[in-house]
């Protein structure tokens, strides 16, 4: 009986080691299949983001001693400019992402009606999408700008035109970012409204439900994930946005990255340009960890 | 008839198609046109308020194109780059956008935060740390320097576009290639690469039009030597010396090729390749 | 309570009409059902009596008033979906109590109202549920709720039973039944089963490609339909393509393919029309003796466990035939068969 049993596990055991050398070598190749992307990010964004928090703290500088020190994130607070800044900055972001929401969620559920020339609108409203963000800011600028179209047509006309670039709110920020951005979230928002069923629409407009009620009661809950990943997205992007601050904002406050960007490349002062790109990271990174706190509460109730 | 509260009346989409074009006309149309007014400007004549339309148009700024250096340079420098970063993406995508897409893979969750990170973190943080780095090894205003900075920021969206397009393929149709003797090659060259063809155009339509459109960390990194058409029409509207008229010609240049993709390529931006490169997290 | 009535109702879909010139009439607190095949339109004419869909032509009145210029949820009718349609991020007493707060209805009366609905549908506990968590049946129950909560003029049902095991399907049906007669509120359900169009109409509407080809009680669909197609949709029936050759009083004598049958008809024929005839399987008799015996060969045989089915070829003909009980006959066997003088005459080829 004993012997019987160690028979039969020699072959078992030999299979089972042959077995094991079979994944390992699985796994090498996954390894190896892995190695050109996620490598390259590894190499080009890890390394440069821990260089970026070393330096914050006064470390990894080239040419000088380098010396551990809170000193510059103690600047970045006690200065009135970087505060200001960072508050600007999170102005614009909160700003032009509740704008834009309003009005991609107002619109995408437009498009969900049947109406002539919907496909051609479909395409059409994609355009700001892969535009460039200069280039928008450009747009808006000529048609908003102190000797734009506008401000030319209403000239004409007698009136003024109010100062909506250059502003102290920086609204003309504001107006190019929401340009841009309303397109991204109706692709997203879109695309989940799509996707509710037309009877569960029908049910709650046969129950007395009216237009504006469906919408809020029943479309704007069930697309949910959409609207909160497209906030997301949007309010991160703009929160760190360096183009469109820097070309159409006022003298002060600057938003944040413009800030960097002087440190970096006017004062070579890299240490607090990382410092303040490390308070971005983490403010961001804090937005971050909110949101999957409210999905992961939201994903228990819904489906 | 009485149609008193009528909701969907036969009027309501005509009157929802009138507010879209309406605005998209406001908001779209407009816009380009006095874009393109810009850009036609006589340079002698100039367009000031409160002209509603240039007095005289002219060619000359397009002509500037190629007489002014900058502006030669940059547009050379932006068609240089854009493919390069298209197809080294492309080449590092492949394999992890196959790994990843079919394959168990450890640490996933890492992977996919680590492919996502680029995507979501603001560029300027990314340009900092590139940009001390490149100092220290001497990469910074160089060729190459700017195609990796490029390369880092539009690579996340083809290996997620990549990887969606691999996680779609039917399970079945490969047993059914291997059930009729196809080996590991056959079954990679005639089913799965056919398979992925579309998702991997549009993920180069996407990396094109990064690249073209990148603006921070080329600027970072490459700026004062390397300068393509976004650094260029930063220059122009900053205000030191807002040069409106070529402004609107790089506008114009860097307009054209992203309008065109959009139009040519709508396939490659069906909602599933968006998803896959912007929304899902 | 309430009077539902169509008249002459149109709705294409681009070049395809999938409702043309319906005139139908559901009476207070009758329970009509409108039955036919897939893609004969009975859920279009459904979604136009609940305002879903626009019809091209024609008129919705409800007690004798025009109501389809009124949007969907003015509409005081309350339908059952077949997928349901639970508004899955609410839960059970928030779906229920969905219809009753779009009519502003204050919170108290609505609970009450909410509970009251669970209970009669035997759901009361289940309130706090979301209706992912239920079983189809339960889900289905819900929409019941959901529908009559809100006291309308008049229930719709599209289909509501299709998606449950046939077991279920026969329990709610009943349940159905009992809960419309207690409630009596005009009904107008929509579907293919025709079981379910039998056990719980007043009245049945067939439709065929469009049109309402039929209505009437269920007795008389049955037995005596006017129509092939509700024939061929309820139940099984053989169908004789008939030449009436001869008249006595209103005794007629008609050539088929099974040969020269007798038959009584009520209505008057002439000799040289063109009738079909049909016969229910279960009112072919097999054995001899009498008027309108044939003889024929059993094709194949079918043991059903309360009948058995048979197949019989008579001359080039198929005939089905029930009989009660296990099988008698083989393949092969030739049996006379007794086929019944009072057929159903249809007056169409």
């Amino acid at each position: 009986m004993a012997q019987a049993s160690a028979a039969s596990a020699a072959p078992l055991s030999l299979d089972h080691a042959r077995r094991a050398a079979r994944h390992r070598r699985e796994q090498w190749v996954t390894a190896l299949l892995l190695t050109p992307g996620v490598g390259f990010l590894a190499l080009f964004l890890i390394i440069p983001l821990a260089q970026v928090f070393l330096r914050s703290v006064g470390l990894a500088a080239v040419g000088q001693a380098s010396r551990f020190t809170w000193g510059y994130y103690r600047q970045f607070w006690t200065e009135a400019q970087y505060r200001d800044g960072f508050f600007f900055s999170l102005w614009l972001g909160a700003a032009s992402t509740a704008i834009s929401l309003a009005i991609a969620l107002v619109f995408s559920a437009l498009m969900q009606i049947r109406f002539p020339g919907r496909l051609a609108m479909s395409v059409l409203y994609k355009i700001p999408l892969v535009v460039p963000s200069l280039v928008a800011a450009f747009l808006i600028l000529s048609l908003i700008g102190p000797g734009g179209i506008l401000a030319r047509l209403v000239f004409h006309w007698g009136w003024s035109w109010p100062q909506l670039v250059y502003d102290r709110w920086g609204w003309g920020v504001i107006l190019v970012l929401v340009w841009h951005n309303v397109p991204f979230m109706m692709v997203i928002i879109s695309a989940v409204m799509a996707s509710i069923p037309h009877d569960i629409v029908d049910a709650a407009r046969n129950l007395g439900a009216s237009p504006w009620a469906v919408f809020r009661d029943v479309t704007v809950p069930l697309s949910l994930s959409g609207i909160s990943a497209a906030t997301l997205l949007v309010f991160i992007q703009v929160f760190g946005a360096f183009a469109v601050p820097s070309l159409l904002e006022s003298a002060y406050p600057l938003a944040l990255p413009v800030i960097m960007q002087t440190e970096m490349m006017d004062r070579a002062n890299w240490a607090l340009a990382s410092a303040l790109g490390s308070v971005l990271t983490l403010a961001s990174a804090a937005v971050l960890v909110l949101y999957y706190r409210l999905v992961q509460g939201r994903g228990e109730i819904v489906r | 008839m009485t149609r008193t509260a009528a909701f969907p009346s036969r009027a309501f989409p005509w009157l929802l198609a009138a507010l879209f074009f309406g605005l998209a006309a406001i908001g779209l149309v407009v816009p380009l046109i006095v874009g393109l007014l810009w850009s036609l400007v006589n340079p002698r004549a100039g367009w000031f308020p409160p002209h509603l339309v240039p007095p005289s148009l002219s060619l000359a700024n397009w002509r500037a194109m190629f007489s002014v250096p900058e502006m030669g340079d940059a547009a050379i420098a932006s068609f240089t780059i854009a493919p390069i970063v298209t197809v080294l993406c492309a080449a590092l995508a492949l394999p992890t956008g196959y790994a990843l897409g079919r394959r168990p893979v450890p640490f996933r969750r890492a992977i996919e935060f680590l492919v996502l990170a680029p995507i979501i973190m603001p560029g300027i943080v990314i340009a900092t740390g590139l940009g001390s780095v490149f100092i220290r090894i001497g990469l910074e205003h160089t060729l190459p320097g700017v195609i990796l900075v490029q390369t880092v920021v539009v690579l996340p969206f083809m290996i997620r576009i990549v990887t969606a397009t691999f996680e779609a393929v039917p399970q079945d149709l490969i047993d059914a290639a291997r059930n009729l003797g196809a080996g590991p090659l056959s079954v990679a060259g005639r089913v799965l690469i056919p398979l992925i063809v579309p998702g991997l155009f549009a993920g180069g339509v996407f990396t094109f039009i990064g690249s073209m459109e990148e603006f921070v960390l080329t600027f970072i990194v490459g700026s004062p030597d390397i300068r393509t058409l976004p650094v260029l029409l930063f220059a122009y509207l900053g205000g030191r010396s807002q040069i409106f008229t070529y402004a609107a010609v790089v506008t114009m240049v860097l307009l054209a090729p992203t309008i065109l993709f959009l139009f040519l390529a709508e396939r490659a931006l069906k909602q599933e390749y968006l998803a896959a490169g912007l929304g899902k997290m | 309570m309430a009077r539902v009535e169509l008249r002459g109702v149109t709705k294409a879909y681009g070049p395809v009409a999938a409702v043309r010139d319906v005139h139908l009439e559901a009476r207070d607190g009758e329970f009509l059902t409108i039955l036919g095949p897939s893609g004969c339109g009975k859920t279009t004419t459904l979604r136009i009596i609940a305002g879903l869909l626009d019809p091209d032509a024609g008129e919705v009145l409800l007690d004798g008033r025009p109501v389809h210029h009124l949007p969907a949820h003015r509409r005081e009718t309350a339908m059952v979906f077949q997928s349901y349609a639970l508004f899955p991020h609410m839960t059970v007493a928030e779906n229920v109590g969905f219809g009753l707060r779009m009519r502003r209805v204050p919170s108290a009366e609505r609970r009450a109202r909410v509970a009251e609905a669970l209970e009669m549908v035997e759901l009361g506990g289940l309130g706090g549920r979301y209706p992912r968590a239920l079983s189809g049946g339960q889900q289905q129950r819900v929409a019941v709720a959901r529908a009559v909560v809100t006291r309308p003029k008049v229930l719709l049902f599209d289909e509501p039973l299709s998606n449950l095991d046939a077991k279920l399907r026969e329990r709610l049906r009943l349940e159905l039944r009992a809960l419309q007669q207690r409630l009596r509120i005009t009904t107008v359900y929509v579907t293919h089963d025709q079981a379910e169009a039998l056990v719980l109409s007043d009245r049945i509407a067939v439709m065929d490609r469009g049109r309402v080809v039929e209505i009437g009680a269920p007795q008389d669909v049955y037995r005596r339909p006017r129509a092939r197609i509700t024939a061929e949709f309820l139940g099984i029936a053989n169908l004789l393509e008939a030449t009436v050759a001869g008249a006595r009083g209103d005794r007629y004598v008609a050539d088929t393919p099974v040969g020269r049958l007798e038959m009584a008809c009520a209505e008057r024929l002439a000799s040289g029309d063109a009738v079909t005839l049909s016969f229910r399987p279960e009112d072919i008799r097999i054995g001899a003796g009498g008027v309108n015996c044939l003889r024929g060969a059993v094709q194949q045989a079918a043991y059903l466990g309360a009948t058995t089915d048979y197949v019989v070829r008579v001359n080039d003909a198929l005939l089905r035939v029930q009989q009660p009980g296990e099988p008698a006959y083989r393949i092969g066997d030739t049996v006379s068969l007794v086929l019944p003088e009072a057929p159903a005459v249809i007056r169409e080829r």
